[in-house]
């Protein structure tokens, strides 16, 4: 288990404070999020890749899928305390991936949990383009 | 009731003489507090962790509200007003800065009073706020204000912690030994009539029962 200092975190506070506001502002499209992750990647991204990667347990006991199901376009249930957790794929939950820092607090959050590692911008592109392909 | 006998063998010349300063309540929502809370802390950034931490979350919002009822109904030491009339010697206390003869066991009492003032606050608004975000019940402004005040907790935490132990080292003296026995060395009536090691009991039978409910029953 991985603990943030709260020396690390007050500048994490207060970029997740200033992003926000950038987002009132400007909320992203969910497309605009994907450029961007594969433009960091310097790579095109894959759904197929991208399906892959959040169903896969990458070695330990949990998949992204453990909590938001294997396809995300219905609604998940937390693996530890089984609340449910609304669909992921933007067709579906417009609100999805429209807040540039939620988005990385979740990937960040979420990919320790999952992989005990943080995602690559790749993975993160990959895993975005195969949730902006879903239809409901 | 054992009480009684307590009391007799305290008097009795082979046990060095002591007096109660804290009662069982105090002492067993006292550690039950820094245990939920190290545990919510270190549990706050995994989901594989989230039931404990939700768990522990409303064990500290149930020991904060205990806290505070203790502190209008429990023993006159433990009150909030005894709290509110140490904050009073505030001025009285500068003024000794002043003139450079404060009292530091005065100095000590007033800043930890502080501190436990704080601490329980910050653990309210950390625990209140903790369960809107788990409920999903307002927005980002909540998760922000759920971590400033787990840290502001943090902080009071070991704020505490750092002035127990200097002013332990400058009076020679343990101060942190009185929040495990109750007791301080020395003759003279008890400072806290009764002891209340039932409630304690019945308190730390709750906790423990509402643990085992959330985290181990079976769904």
């Amino acid at each position: 288990m991985t603990r943030k200092s709260l020396f690390k975190h007050l500048p994490t506070t207060l970029f997740v404070a200033s992003t926000s506001l950038a987002a009132v502002v400007h909320a992203a499209a969910p497309t605009e999020l994907l450029a961007g992750y594969s433009g960091q990647a310097q790579a095109p991204s894959s759904a197929t890749r991208g399906q892959q990667f959040f169903t896969g347990t990458h070695g330990g006991d949990w998949s992204c899928s453990s909590c938001h199901g294997a396809v995300p376009t219905g609604g998940g249930k937390h693996a530890s305390t089984g609340k449910p957790i609304t669909a992921l794929a933007p067709a579906v939950n417009p609100e999805r991936f429209t807040d540039p820092a939620k988005v990385e607090k979740w990937f960040r959050r979420n990919c320790k949990d999952v992989l005990t590692r943080e995602c690559t911008a790749a993975e993160k592109a990959d895993v975005l383009a195969w949730l902006l392909s879903l239809k409901p | 009731m054992n009480t009684a006998s307590a009391s007799r063998a305290e008097r009795s010349p082979a046990i060095p003489a002591s007096r109660r300063v804290v009662d069982a309540p105090t002492r067993v929502v006292h550690w039950l507090l820094a245990l939920s809370f190290i545990g919510a802390y270190l549990s706050g950034d995994s989901e594989r962790w989230r039931l404990l931490h939700v768990s522990l979350g409303y064990t500290i919002l149930g020991l904060v509200v205990h806290r505070v009822l203790w502190g209008l109904i429990g023993p006159r030491h433990t009150r909030l007003s005894a709290w509110a009339a140490k904050l009073r010697g505030t001025p009285d206390f500068l003024r000794s800065l002043r003139s450079g003869k404060p009292n530091p066991s005065a100095a000590q009492n007033l800043l930890n009073t502080l501190f436990a003032i704080l601490i329980l606050g910050f653990a309210l608004i950390a625990s209140i706020s903790g369960y809107a975000v788990y409920e999903e019940l307002g927005g980002d402004w909540l998760e922000e204000l759920h971590e400033l005040s787990s840290d502001g907790m943090l902080v009071m935490v070991l704020g505490h912690l750092l002035l127990i132990v200097t002013s332990s080292l400058l009076r020679r003296q343990n101060l942190a030994a009185r929040m495990f026995s109750g007791r301080l060395p020395g003759r003279g009536p008890d400072l806290i009539k009764r002891n209340h090691g039932a409630l304690a009991a019945l308190i730390l039978a709750v906790v423990l029962g509402f643990w085992f409910v959330q985290l181990l029953a079976p769904a």
